[in-house]
């Protein structure tokens, strides 16, 4: 084996996370400016915290973050989140005993991901998720500490149905791998933690109305959201894409991997049929299939030994290529220092209480930078939206205003693109019941008087 | 290779070349898409660098394309004139072919068949191939991809190692429709899957590199349009109302013609054989070939044109394979000497059914009369430099060519926003009978002139603008039987002015 790969393969345990620390703080570093904090998704867990009631109480960590911390710094959460999850990862590797080769293969590639990176650099419901996974696991596992397992294992069936059905899936493996355990305690914990699972399944399904899939908190689009290098929010590289296609074709050949099929048909099915904000789930699968396929590749030796060298080039590049790309994207994804200080202007503009008319990929911004209400999210509103997009005429357009308390209307350049130019509602501001009082770039604030 | 062979192979490439240049030179002009990759090379000739900021098509626009086709007519440049080039070089290129046709469909264990010359006169002589006057880069990708295959056959051999990553990476470089390459592996792969045998390790290994090769390439070329266009990358952005014209309805017979009669029944017959008898590993490929070019067309990926220029040529190699299973037949019967009898007429047939047709796909190419050319030459010297120009669609490269005007639109679609809602405006404008809907246009998109040519007065059924009024908003500027308007109103004078 080459000195430099059995270095790598030796130390990966701090390697991968110091370099995923770095790649994440890069993509911070290009956000210098402007909110470092980007995404609708964390504004949205910005929001939900910020309302804390007794129904949202599991948002008490980040509602007391947020009372101490100030925006910028709540980089810190994505960022020990990462690093903490690699850790247990590497703690939960050992004690199953997996391969260090695939473990290296998987985090790698699993880092480089626009997904992971996306994840890992918001507040998002998925890495929090994935923590409170591995910590469970990790504390159930421990001899002196694992009562304390159950506790994250609860919290971590608070972010939606669908995850529960994953945590399920994992823990019934975990059991089936564990099941040669002679230790009766430890068996005992497996088949209650499975009872907790499904007890908490009805109760957050019936009792705290939890979602089944979280979100969405984008305009969703199944083959972008999957591979990164077609424009979307988060993905995989095409080239990761090619090599989970041999792992697919492989992994029935290994011993545990072949469970990873089980969850294959179930995962892309919700990702198509239900929400792509399920592509975490997706791409963790996709890259453990990768990483089999990349060590089924690249560790036999080659009859063209030269051409593997190249190959190992061309997919090293295609993967920067990808990562790199993404970050340039990254640098334009919303809150944009022109949107944050528009949404600044707006708060000013507008007095408390006042109802919002925006896209919804710009509510929960409005609601935590401006503190205004708004009339369209992604969950409601879309009737609203339809109908102001498309209105010709003034008597169509003030009825929905007015039936909506819409007095503010909030528009972005992404808006701007979508609305005809010499027609619509762009032409029907120009009527007198309308005042622009902010307008920067092509950030616009009108006031509607209403009635 | 025999001394025969040799000689006879000389004269098939020199008959090629020669029938191919003879026809290319008596039609005059080029084909009207020629025009657009002649621009570009021009460019590159004066410049050293490709046109990816396109300041004339669609009023000025963000173009990639593959640059090796233009470099390399740009090299042919250096000591002939760009016209020449754009005759001579395709042609030459797509002689080349019979070459290699010739190398593929040899068979080692019967060297001294005539077979492969066959396959080489066929390939010569495709009717599907006989676009003279057409310069564009597909005169370089069937050669490249073809030279590819013959090298992988080879793999074996160090020095078809290195021709196939040479020819696989200039082809990789020419065009996009490299993938259908890529395609014909994976379907390879998977028949000898089916076939339950064991596919050699280095053809594995190469795939593996030539895919990542390729999709790397694209990246680096086409980002923008990935990000910009999403999965629509893949049909180009070209307008629904197109569609029908790159991805055409044929009948049987008229794909029969182009591609020829006796390669195809041939083809089907020894595609049969092979793929449930034979099963030799160098006619899977080829019928891997076949069904990846199938796939793309009927998916609607690939150009119909270009698909089955590959069909045919892969016919054409196929037919050494029937040459040499039939001429075997022929010897186990009664009667061997009826083989001669038989080839004679294979041959009389073969000659009927490319030669012919082929000459007669030529004569059918469309190509700007020279008073076409004419009028849009007389634009660069009579009309403001930063003036656009509307035309019919495939007449937008000669707008820029000849012109050096801006045109209104062309068939480059990528990365051109709202390109439906154009490709509509353009043909309204040379449609409604409504002044102020031209106006509206016209406004709209900064249009200063219209040239209205025989073949858009042919395609529209008009004979000059059908809302030109006496009030002077259109002004004939240009008097021949291809007209120019100048538009001298706007929506907002003329509403003024009402």
């Amino acid at each position: 084996m080459n000195k430099h790969i059995k270095y790598l393969l030796d130390n990966q345990k701090w390697i991968i996370p110091l370099l995923a620390i770095l790649l994440l703080s890069l993509f911070f570093a290009v956000r210098s400016g402007q909110p470092l904090l980007m995404g609708s998704e964390t504004y949205h867990h910005l929001n939900s915290a910020q309302q804390i009631s007794g129904k949202n109480f599991y948002y008490l960590p980040l509602n007391l973050a947020l009372k101490f911390l100030p925006l910028n710094f709540l980089i810190i959460i994505p960022l020990i989140l990462a690093l903490t999850c690699l850790i247990l990862f590497y703690r939960l590797a050992a004690k199953l005993g997996f391969e260090k080769g695939f473990t290296a293969a998987f985090l790698l590639l699993l880092i480089f991901t626009p997904t992971f990176i996306n994840t890992f650099t918001t507040i998002s419901a998925y890495s929090y998720f994935s923590f409170l996974v591995l910590l469970s696991l990790n504390l159930l596992q421990s001899k002196k500490w694992r009562f304390l397992g159950f506790i994250p294992l609860i919290l971590g069936t608070f972010i939606d149905l669908f995850s529960i059905l994953i945590f399920t899936g994992i823990f019934l493996i975990y059991i089936y791998i564990n099941g040669r355990s002679k230790e009766k305690l430890q068996q005992k914990n497996n088949y209650l933690a499975l009872i907790i699972l499904s007890l908490m399944f009805f109760i957050n399904g019936l009792i705290f109305k939890i979602p089944f899939v979280i979100g969405p908190f984008h305009q969703q689009s199944i083959l972008p959201d999957l591979i990164s290098d077609l424009g979307g929010l988060g993905g995989l590289s095409l080239f990761l894409l090619v090599f989970s296609l041999i792992g697919l074709g492989i992994a029935w050949k290994k011993k545990y991997y072949s469970f990873a099929y089980l969850f294959f048909p179930f995962i892309l099915l919700g990702y198509i049929l239900l929400s792509t904000q399920l592509i975490f789930y997706l791409t963790i699968l996709l890259t453990i299939f990768s990483a089999l396929g990349f060590v089924k590749v690249f560790a036999k030796k080659w009859k063209l030994e030269r051409i593997k060298y190249f190959t190992i080039l061309l997919f090293i590049f295609g993967l920067l290529f990808s990562t790199l790309s993404y970050l340039d994207r990254y640098t334009i994804l919303p809150p944009t220092a022109d949107a944050h200080n528009s949404l600044l202007a707006l708060e000013k503009a507008t007095v408390s209480g006042e109802v919002i008319f925006s896209d919804k990929i710009n509510s929960e911004y409005i609601i935590y930078f401006a503190e205004r209400p708004v009339a369209v999210t992604y969950q409601q509103g879309a009737d609203i939206s339809e109908k102001i997009y498309t209105a010709n005429y003034i008597q169509d357009l003030f009825p929905i205003l007015d039936e909506n308390e819409i007095s503010v209307l909030y528009l972005t350049p992404e808006m701007k693109n979508i609305l005809p130019a010499d027609y619509g509602l762009n032409s029907l501001l120009k009527n007198e019941k309308f005042k622009l009082i902010y307008s920067q770039g092509d950030y616009e604030v009108w006031v509607y008087n209403l009635g | 290779m025999q001394k025969k062979h040799q000689y006879w192979l000389i004269a098939i490439f020199l008959i090629t070349l020669l029938t191919r240049l003879i026809l290319a030179f008596s039609i005059p002009n080029l084909t009207y898409d020629s025009y657009f990759d002649l621009r570009h090379v021009e460019y590159i000739s004066q410049q050293g660098i490709p046109l990816y900021q396109d300041s004339l098509s669609y009023g000025g626009r963000e173009l990639i394309f593959l640059p090796l086709f233009h470099y390399l007519a740009a090299l042919f440049n250096l000591f002939l004139p760009l016209i020449l080039v754009a005759k001579i070089l395709p042609n030459l290129l797509f002689a080349s072919l019979p070459i290699i046709v010739y190398f593929i469909s040899r068979n080692d264990s019967a060297p001294e068949s005539n077979a492969p010359l066959f396959s080489a006169f066929i390939a010569g002589f495709l009717p599907i191939l006989y676009s003279t006057n057409s310069f564009s880069s597909s005169s370089l990708l069937l050669p490249l991809t073809f030279l590819a295959l013959y090298a992988f056959l080879n793999i074996k051999q160090k020095k078809y190692l290195y021709l196939y990553i040479g020819a696989f990476l200039l082809a990789s470089l020419t065009s996009s429709a490299t993938i259908m390459l890529l395609i014909s592996f994976t379907i390879y792969f998977l028949l000898f899957i089916l076939e339950g045998q064991k596919i050699k390790r280095a053809e594995l290994e190469l795939m593996l590199f030539s895919l990542f090769f390729y999709i790397w390439l694209q990246l680096i070329f086409f980002k923008d349009t990935f990000l910009h266009e999403g999965i629509g990358f893949i049909w180009q952005n070209i307008p629904p109302q197109m569609i029908l014209d790159y991805f055409p309805k044929i009948t049987l017979a008229q794909a029969l013609l182009l591609v020829s009669v006796i390669p195809f029944l041939t083809g089907v017959l020894v595609a049969y054989r092979s793929l449930f008898k034979l099963k030799d590993p160098k006619t899977f490929l080829l019928i891997s070939f076949v069904i990846s070019t199938t796939l793309l067309t009927w998916f609607r990926l690939m150009e119909f044109q270009l698909s089955l220029a590959f069909f045919g040529i892969i016919l054409s190699i196929l037919f050494s394979n029937f040459y040499n299973e039939s001429k075997d037949y022929f010897q186990k019967t009664k009667a061997p000497q009826a083989w001669k009898i038989f080839i004679s007429i294979i041959m009389i047939l073969l000659i009927v059914t490319t030669v012919l047709p082929a000459v007669a796909t030529a004569s059918a190419q469309k190509t700007p009369p020279d008073e076409d050319v004419a009028a849009f030459t007389w634009l660069k010297t009579n009309t403001p430099e930063d003036s656009t120009v509307v035309s019919l669609l495939e007449e937008g490269p000669l707008v820029a060519y000849y012109g050096q005007r801006k045109n209104f639109m062309d068939e480059q679609f990528t990365l051109v926003d709202n390109v439906e809602e154009r490709f509509t405006d353009l043909d309204k404008l040379f449609k409604t009978k409504l002044e102020t809907e031209a106006l509206r246009i016209t406004d709209q998109y900064n249009i200063d002139y219209i040239i209205l040519t025989p073949q858009a007065k042919e395609r529209y059924a008009v004979d000059t603008l059908p809302y030109k009024s006496a009030d002077g908003c259109f002004d004939r500027i240009y008097h021949n039987n291809t007209k120019i308007y100048d538009i001298d109103c706007s929506l907002e004078k003329t509403e003024v002015q009402g």
